[in-house]
C-alpha cells in the first residue's frame, strides 16, 4: 500500500466513525445481547441466568403468543394482499396522467405522512360504539329506500337507454362511459324528484356494531383487527396508488399499441403488459407492505384498553409486552425470543422476496 | 317520447367518440373525487367533530353550533364584555356578561322563568386546585324582555322530533364577578320543567340534558376562538404537570421539535460523513459495513430496544430527550447519502485534490452543496420520522408526563380522556399534533413524492 | 518548471486477488519545459501514467522523480501540479472566479487582494475576464475549457497535466484551442504533459511524443522521428494519417546492404541492413498513402474501389488482391482517374519501411528521413 492509498483508508476511517460507532453500539451489540438474553431467565435488574430453550418451548406455549403469531401473519398477508390490489386497480383505472394531480396528489397522500398515533386515534374515534361509522351505517339503513331506488333507477336506465340505441340500429357498447353516465345522472333526477314522496321516508335504524372492544372473530382475526386492517388499508392504498400510477405513465405506450394490433383484449393486455411491466414497483409496494404490516406495534398500543389483548395483540406488542407489562415482571428471555422470531420471519420474506425478484427478472 | 328526446341530445353532443372521452373524463374526476373525499373525508369529519363541545353526539351531523356566524357572533361579544378579549374571552373580577335565552311552550301558562345556576363543580376535571366559579360569581334577576304568541318549534326527545306550535318568552339576566380572581371560563346551567324548550340564547348550550329540563353551557364567556376550538385551548390548557403546572401539551410539543431538529441535524451528519466514506473511500472492513447496514435496516427495533434501553439506563439517560436523539441507526439515510454521492463525478473530486483539498473541505465545500435535494429530503423525510415515532420514545420516556413526545402524549391523553369519553380533546390533540408535518408537507411536497418515484424505479 | 523521470515504473490493480499489471516498468524522461505528449489506444494506460504524475493514482512499483526527487510519496498538492480534467470538472456550484480562486484558497497563503489579482491575471491571458462571475453551467465548451485550465494555471504549477482536454469540443474549436495551448506553453515555459489518443493534436503539440500500448512504451521521439523512423509498425500504423498501407513482402534474395522483395509479385529492390535477413522470410512493407504515386505502367497493378475526393487531394483505394485490404494512395485532387479503372502504382524504394515479423522495424541504410516532411499529413 502505498501512501495516497493508506492516506486514503485512514480518511475512510475517520469519516465513517460516527455511523461505524451507532451502528455497532445500537444494531450490533444490541442484536447480540438479544441473542444471548432469548436464552436467560432475565428481568432487567437479577443476573441473567442460562435456561438454555426454555423460552423459546414456553412461548410455544403460550396462547397470547400462538394468538399474536397468527394475528400477525394473517394481518400482514390480508393488509399486503389487499393494499397491494386495490392500489394497483386504482391506478389501473386512473391509467396514467390527469389535469390537477398536484391537488389530488395532496389528499393522497395526507393520510400517509401523518403519525400513526393521531391517525389511530382519529380512527379510534371513528369505531366508537356511538361514533361515526356505526352512525353513518344507521344513516344508510335508514336511507335504505332511496338507495335502492337510486340503483334499481340506474339500472333502468341504463338497459332502457342501450335499448333505445339498440332498436335504432346503432352500435352500441353496453360499457359505454357515457351511457353510464347519464343513466346515473337520470336515476339521481328520478330519485331526486321522488324526495318527500313516501317511496323514499327514512325508516328509523340504529346499526350499533361493537369494533373494537370485542373478542369475536370474523373469518381468521378477530373484528378488532379488521378495524385495523381497514384503517392500515386507508392510509396506504392512495400512497402506493400514486407509485402505481407513476409506474403505469412508464409503458411505453407503443406496446399497447403492438397489442391492440395483435387483437389482445384489454384485459389481456392488462395481465401481459401491464402486471409485469409494474413488477418493480409492485416488488417495492409489497416488500414495504410486508415488512411494515409484520412489525405493527403503534395502532394496537394506541388502541389500549378500548379492544381485550387478544384479539390486538401482535408479535411487536407481544415483545413490548413481555419486555415492560403493565405492573408485572418483565421477562426479557421471552420478550427476545419472541422478537428474534418476528426478525425471523421479517428476514424469511426478505429473503423470499429476493428469489422471487429475481426469477421475475430472470423472465422479463 | 322523452326517451327520443334524450337519444336526439346525445346525437346531438356530436361524434361518439368526443362524446366517449367526455364521459371517461367526467367518470375520472367523479372517480378521483370520491376517492379523496374517502381518504380525506374521515379527517375531515373527524375535524368538524373535534370541535364540537361532546365530539360523540350525532356523529354525521356535520352543521354544528360551532360553525355558526350566529353563535360567533356571541362568543365574540360575551368574551368582549367579561375580559376585554374577544378571541379568548374569561371574566375579569368587576365584570358583568349580559345572557339572553328564548324559551317556548305550548301555552303561555305552561311557560315558566327558567333557573339560572353557576354549577358547584370544577370548570376543569385536570386542575382539582381550580377556585371554585359560583362562589365569586352572581346571577342577576331574569328580567322579561319580549314575547311572542306565535312561534314554530321543534320539541327533541332522543332521536324523536315533534314540531310544534306555540309562545315564546326572551329573558335577560347578568353573570356578575364579585370576586378577585379571574376566569378563563364560566359554567352555566340553566333548568326548566318538562315541555319547555330552549329555542335561542346569546350562545348555544353545550349540552341539553334530562329529557330537555337541563341546559348547560361549558363556558358562557368563551371569546370566539375558545368557542370554535374549544377543546384546542382545553387540550392545551387544561392537561397540566402534577409537578410544575406547566401546560402538558405544550411541553410535548417542545419536546417533539427539540428531539426532531437534534436528531435530524444528528442523522445528516452521521448520513454525510457515512455515505462518502462509503462512497469513495476504500478501508479495511468497507464491505462489511455495508453489508451490515443493510441488513440493519431489515432487522425490526423490537429485537434491539431492549439492548438500547439498557445503555440508556445504564448511563442514566432514561427520560431524557438525549435517549431518543442519539439512538439512530441511520443506515437508510446513509444509503441515501451514498447513492448521490456516487453520481457525483469522479474528476470533480479528484480536481479537488489536485488543488489541495482535504477529505472534510472536499465534502463540506464540494459535496455537500452538490447535494442539496439529498439533504433535502433526508431533512424533511428525518423530520417527519423523527415527529411521527412512537415505539422508541414510548420505551425511553416514561415518567413524568412532561418528558413525552407529542405522539407518546397522545396516548396518555387517550388513556386519561377516553374513559370519560371525552373524545373532543383527543381529536384536538391528534390534529395539532399533525399541524408542523402538514405544513412541511405542503412546502415541500415534491421531496416526500420524488423520494417514493426513485425508490419505486430503483427496486 | 522540473523536469519529470519514471524508473521502472509499474502500475498494477489488483482485484479480488487476481492483479492485472497496466503500466509495465516504464523508463522515461521528460525534460524541463518540455510539451510531452502521450498517445495511444485506448485502454493502453495514458491516463494512468498521467494519474500516478499527478498523485491520483497510488505507484505499485519504481520511482517518480521531480527534479531528481522522489515523490512517489507526496500528495497531489504537494507536487506542484495543476490538472486539467477530460470533462473539465469545475465546480458547478461555484461561479468562474470561485472556480479558478479554488486552488488558491485551499493553499492559503495568499491574501484577498493577492488571490484577486491572481485571478484576474490568469483570466486575463485566458480572455474570460468578462466570465468571472458567471457559473460553469453558463458557459460554451470552449470557455469552460479556459476556465479549466486557469483553474491548473493559477497556482503556478510546476508541471501542467492536461487529459484529452479537447475530446470534448467541436473541430474548429478543437484546431483553435490546439494553437492557443501552444502559445500558452510558449509563454509559460512549463513543462507539460498532455494526453490524447488523436495522433494531429500529438503532432503537432508535441516537442516529445511519447507513444504506449498496451501498458510499455513503443517509442519516445519528436514527432518528425516517429513519422520518419518509426521504431514499430505500432508506431507506423498509428502515426500518419490516412494510415500507412503494409503488404506482405516475401525475401527473394540478399546481398549485405539490398534485399529484393516480391511484393504482390512486383520485384522491388531496397537498400537495407540486410542482417538478420533469411531468403524466403515474409516481411511487413510499410508505404505510406502520400509517397505512392500513379504511374503509366509497372509497379501494382490495381482496380480503383472508391475515391475519395476532397479538393486539393484524392484518396483512391485500390483494390490490389482479392484477399487483401484495399491499398491507400494519395494523389493531386486534379488526377483524372474513374471509379473501376485500372492503375498502376509506382513504388519509391527510398520511401519504404520494414517491419520483421515482431513488428520492429527493419534498419535502412538510407533513411527516409532526407526527404521533406509532407505538412499535409497531419492536416486535420
Ligand atoms: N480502477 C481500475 N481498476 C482496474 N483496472 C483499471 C482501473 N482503472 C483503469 N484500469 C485499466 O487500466 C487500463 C488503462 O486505463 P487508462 O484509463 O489509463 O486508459 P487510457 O489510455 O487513458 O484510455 P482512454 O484513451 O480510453 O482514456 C485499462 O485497461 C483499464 O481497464
Ligand atoms: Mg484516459
Amino acid at each position: 500500500m502505498s501512501a495516497t492509498s493508506s492516506h486514503r483508508s485512514f480518511y475512510g476511517l475517520i469519516l465513517v466513525a460516527p455511523f461505524l460507532v451507532t451502528l455497532l453500539v445500537f444494531f450490533v451489540y444490541a442484536l447480540i445481547r438479544a441473542l444471548v438474553y432469548s436464552f436467560t431467565d432475565y428481568n432487567l435488574f437479577n443476573e441473567p441466568e442460562f435456561v438454555g430453550l426454555e423460552n423459546f418451548l414456553g412461548i410455544l406455549k403460550d396462547k397470547l403468543f400462538v394468538t399474536a403469531f397468527f394475528n400477525t401473519v394473517l394481518f400482514a398477508v390480508i393488509v399486503t394482499s389487499l393494499q397491494t390490489l386495490l392500489a394497483l386497480g386504482l391506478a389501473v383505472v386512473i391509467g396514467g396522467n390527469f389535469f390537477g394531480k398536484q391537488f389530488f396528489r395532496v389528499a393522497f397522500y395526507v393520510p400517509s405522512i401523518l403519525s400513526s398515533a393521531a391517525v389511530t386515534l382519529v380512527f379510534i374515534w371513528f369505531y366508537q360504539n356511538n361514533g361515526f361509522l356505526n352512525g353513518f351505517l344507521s344513516d344508510l339503513v335508514s336511507h335504505r329506500r332511496s338507495l335502492w331506488i337510486l340503483i334499481a333507477g340506474f339500472i333502468f336506465w341504463w338497459i332502457a337507454l342501450v335499448a333505445i340505441y339498440a332498436l335504432r340500429g346503432r352500435a352500441v357498447n353496453w360499457f359505454d362511459p357515457a351511457l353510464l353516465l347519464l343513466s346515473g345522472f337520470l336515476s339521481l333526477l328520478l330519485c331526486w324528484g321522488l324526495s318527500g314522496s313516501e317511496f323514499t321516508t327514512a325508516e328509523e335504524a340504529v346499526v350499533s356494531v361493537n369494533w373494537l372492544g370485542t373478542q369475536e372473530y370474523f373469518g381468521p382475526l378477530p373484528r378488532t383487527m379488521w378495524a385495523i386492517v381497514l384503517q392500515n388499508i386507508f392510509t396506504t392504498v392512495p400512497t402506493f396508488m400514486l407509485l402505481f400510477l407513476a409506474g403505469v405513465q412508464g409503458i411505453p405506450k407503443d406496446l399497447y399499441e403492438a397489442a391492440t394490433i395483435d387483437g389482445a383484449s384489454r384485459w389481456r393486455q392488462f395481465l401481459h403488459i401491464t402486471v409485469p411491466q409494474l413488477a418493480p414497483v409492485t416488488y417495492v409496494v409489497v416488500t414495504f407492505g410486508v415488512i411494515g404490516t409484520l412489525q405493527m406495534f403503534d395502532q394496537v398500543a394506541l388502541m389500549g384498553e378500548a379492544a381485550p389483548l387478544e384479539s390486538r395483540v401482535t408479535l411487536a406488542y407481544y415483545v413490548y409486552h413481555s419486555a415492560f407489562p403493565p405492573g408485572g415482571q418483565p421477562h426479557v428471555g421471552i420478550a427476545s425470543a419472541s422478537a428474534l422470531i418476528l426478525a425471523a420471519i421479517t428476514l424469511a420474506v426478505v429473503y423470499l422476496q429476493k428469489l422471487m425478484g429475481v426469477r421475475e427478472k430472470a423472465n422479463g | 317520447m322523452v326517451n327520443e328526446k334524450v337519444a336526439g341530445a346525445l346525437n346531438a353532443l356530436g361524434q361518439a367518440d368526443t362524446r366517449r372521452f367526455l364521459a371517461r373524463m367526467a367518470w375520472l374526476y367523479l372517480f378521483l373525487l370520491v376517492l379523496a373525499t374517502v381518504t380525506l373525508g374521515v379527517f375531515c369529519v373527524a375535524f368538524v367533530a373535534s370541535l364540537k363541545e361532546d365530539a360523540l353526539t350525532n356523529p354525521t351531523e356535520l352543521s354544528i353550533n360551532q360553525l355558526q356566524p350566529s353563535s360567533w357572533k356571541g362568543a365574540w361579544s360575551l368574551g368582549n364584555a367579561g375580559a376585554d378579549d374577544a378571541w379568548f374571552g374569561g371574566l375579569a373580577p368587576g365584570r358583568e356578561v349580559v345572557f339572553e335565552v328564548t324559551y317556548a311552550n305550548q301555552s303561555l301558562e305552561q311557560l315558566v322563568e327558567p333557573v339560572v345556576k353557576i354549577p358547584k363543580r370544577r370548570s376543569s376535571i385536570a386542575q382539582p386546585s381550580a377556585p371554585e366559579v359560583s362562589a365569586q360569581v352572581a346571577v342577576g334577576s331574569l328580567q322579561l324582555l319580549r314575547e311572542n304568541a306565535q312561534v314554530l318549534y321543534d320539541e327533541v326527545s332522543g332521536t324523536k322530533v315533534t314540531p310544534r306550535q306555540g309562545v315564546s318568552r326572551t329573558w335577560r339576566f347578568t353573570l356578575h364577578h364579585r370576586g378577585a380572581t379571574p376566569f378563563d371560563q364560566v359554567p352555566m346551567v340553566i333548568e326548566v320543567p318538562k315541555g319547555q324548550v330552549l329555542i335561542e340564547s346569546t350562545l348555544p348550550a353545550s349540552r341539553i340534558e334530562r329529557r330537555g329540563r337541563v341546559a348547560s353551557w361549558r363556558n358562557v364567556v368563551p371569546g370566539l376562538l375558545t368557542y370554535v376550538f374549544g377543546n384546542y385551548v382545553r387540550v392545551i390548557d387544561d392537561a397540566r404537570s402534577l409537578t410544575t403546572g406547566d401546560s402538558l401539551f405544550m411541553s410535548w410539543t417542545f419536546n417533539s421539535f427539540f428531539i426532531a431538529v437534534f436528531k435530524v441535524v444528528l442523522t445528516l451528519i452521521i448520513a454525510c460523513l457515512g455515505g462518502y466514506a462509503l462512497a469513495r473511500f476504500q478501508f479495511p472492513g468497507s464491505r462489511l459495513i455495508f453489508y451490515t447496514m443493510l441488513f440493519s435496516m431489515m432487522v425490526p427495533g423490537q429485537v434491539l430496544f431492549i439492548s438500547n434501553y439498557l445503555v440508556f439506563r445504564d448511563i442514566g439517560l432514561l427520560n431524557t430527550p438525549w435517549a431518543v436523539i442519539t439512538a439512530v441507526v441511520a443506515s437508510a439515510q446513509v444509503l441515501i447519502m451514498k447513492q448521490f454521492f456516487e453520481g457525483i463525478p469522479r474528476e470533480i473530486e479528484e480536481a479537488a485534490i489536485v488543488d489541495g483539498a482535504n477529505p472534510f473541505t472536499i465534502l463540506t465545500t464540494i459535496f455537500l452543496p452538490l447535494s442539496r435535494p439529498a439533504l433535502a429530503s433526508v431533512t424533511i423525510l428525518g423530520f417527519q420520522g423523527a415527529w411521527n415515532d412512537f415505539f422508541w420514545p414510548l420505551v425511553v420516556l416514561t415518567s413524568p408526563a412532561e418528558s413525552y413526545t407529542l405522539p407518546v402524549g397522545l396516548l396518555s391523553l387517550r388513556n386519561v380522556y377516553g374513559i370519560a369519553g371525552d373524545w373532543g380533546m383527543i381529536l384536538a390533540g391528534s390534529f395539532l399534533s399533525t399541524i408542523p408535518v402538514l405544513l412541511i408537507f405542503i412546502f415541500f411536497q415534491r421531496y416526500f413524492v420524488e423520494n417514493d418515484t426513485s425508490s419505486a424505479v430503483k427496486g | 518548471m522540473s523536469s519529470i523521470t519514471f524508473q521502472k515504473v509499474t502500475k498494477q490493480y489488483s482485484k479480488a486477488g487476481e492483479s492485472k499489471t497496466v503500466i509495465d516498468a516504464v523508463d522515461l524522461l521528460i525534460d524541463d519545459g518540455e510539451f510531452t505528449v502521450f498517445v495511444g489506444p485506448s485502454g493502453c494506460g495514458k491516463s494512468t501514467m498521467l494519474r500516478m504524475v499527478a498523485g491520483l493514482e497510488s505507484i505499485t512499483d519504481g520511482e517518480l522523480l521531480f527534479d531528481g526527487e522522489r515523490v512517489n510519496m507526496l500528495s497531489p498538492s504537494e507536487r506542484g501540479i495543476g490538472m486539467v480534467f477530460q470533462s473539465y470538472a469545475l465546480y458547478p456550484h461555484m461561479s468562474v472566479r470561485d472556480n479558478i480562486g479554488f486552488p488558491l484558497r485551499m493553499a492559503g497563503k495568499l491574501s484577498k487582494a493577492e488571490m484577486k489579482n491572481a485571478i484576474d491575471d490568469v483570466a486575463d491571458m485566458l480572455e474570460i475576464e468578462h466570465l468571472l462571475e458567471h457559473k460553469p453551467g453558463q458557459l460554451s465548451g470552449g470557455q469552460r475549457q479556459r476556465v479549466a485550465i486557469g483553474r491548473a494555471l493559477v497556482r503556478k504549477p510546476r508541471v501542467f497535466l492536461l487529459d484529452e482536454p479537447l475530446s470534448n469540443l467541436d473541430t474548429a474549436l478543437r484546431v483553435r484551442m490546439r494553437l492557443q495551448l501552444a502559445e500558452y506553453h510558449k509563454k509559460l515555459g512549463c513543462t507539460i504533459i498532455y494526453v490524447t489518443h488523436d495522433q494531429t493534436e500529438a503532432m503537432t503539440l508535441a516537442d516529445k511524443v511519447v507513444v504506449l500500448n498496451g501498458g510499455h512504451i513503443e517509442q519516445v521521439g519528436s514527432p518528425r522521428e516517429l513519422y520518419e523512423s518509426p521504431a514499430t509498425r505500432f508506431v507506423a500504423e498509428f502515426i500518419g494519417s490516412p494510415k500507412m498501407n503494409l503488404l506482405n513482402a516475401k525475401v527473394m534474395s540478399l546481398s549485405p546492404s539490398v534485399a529484393m522483395l516480391s511484393v504482390l509479385g512486383v520485384p522491388l529492390s531496397i537498400e537495407t541492413d540486410t542482417r538478420g535477413l533469411v531468403p524466403g522470410q515474409t516481411l511487413s512493407l510499410g508505404l505510406r498513402p502520400e509517397d505512392l504515386a500513379l504511374g503509366p505502367a509497372g509497379g501494382i497493378a490495381g482496380q480503383v474501389m472508391e475515391r475519395e475526393y476532397m479538393g486539393p487531394e484524392s484518396l483512391l483505394y485500390l483494390s490490389v488482391r482479392e484477399d487483401s485490404e484495399p491499398l491507400l494512395v494519395r494523389c493531386p485532387g486534379s488526377t483524372e482517374v474513374g471509379k473501376d479503372e485500372r492503375v498502376h502504382v509506382q513504388i519509391n524504394p527510398e520511401r519504404c519501411y520494414l517491419f520483421d515479423d515482431q513488428g520492429r522495424a527493419i534498419p535502412r541504410s538510407v533513411m527516409p528521413s532526407k526527404r521533406a516532411v509532407n505538412s499535409q499529413a497531419f492536416a486535420e
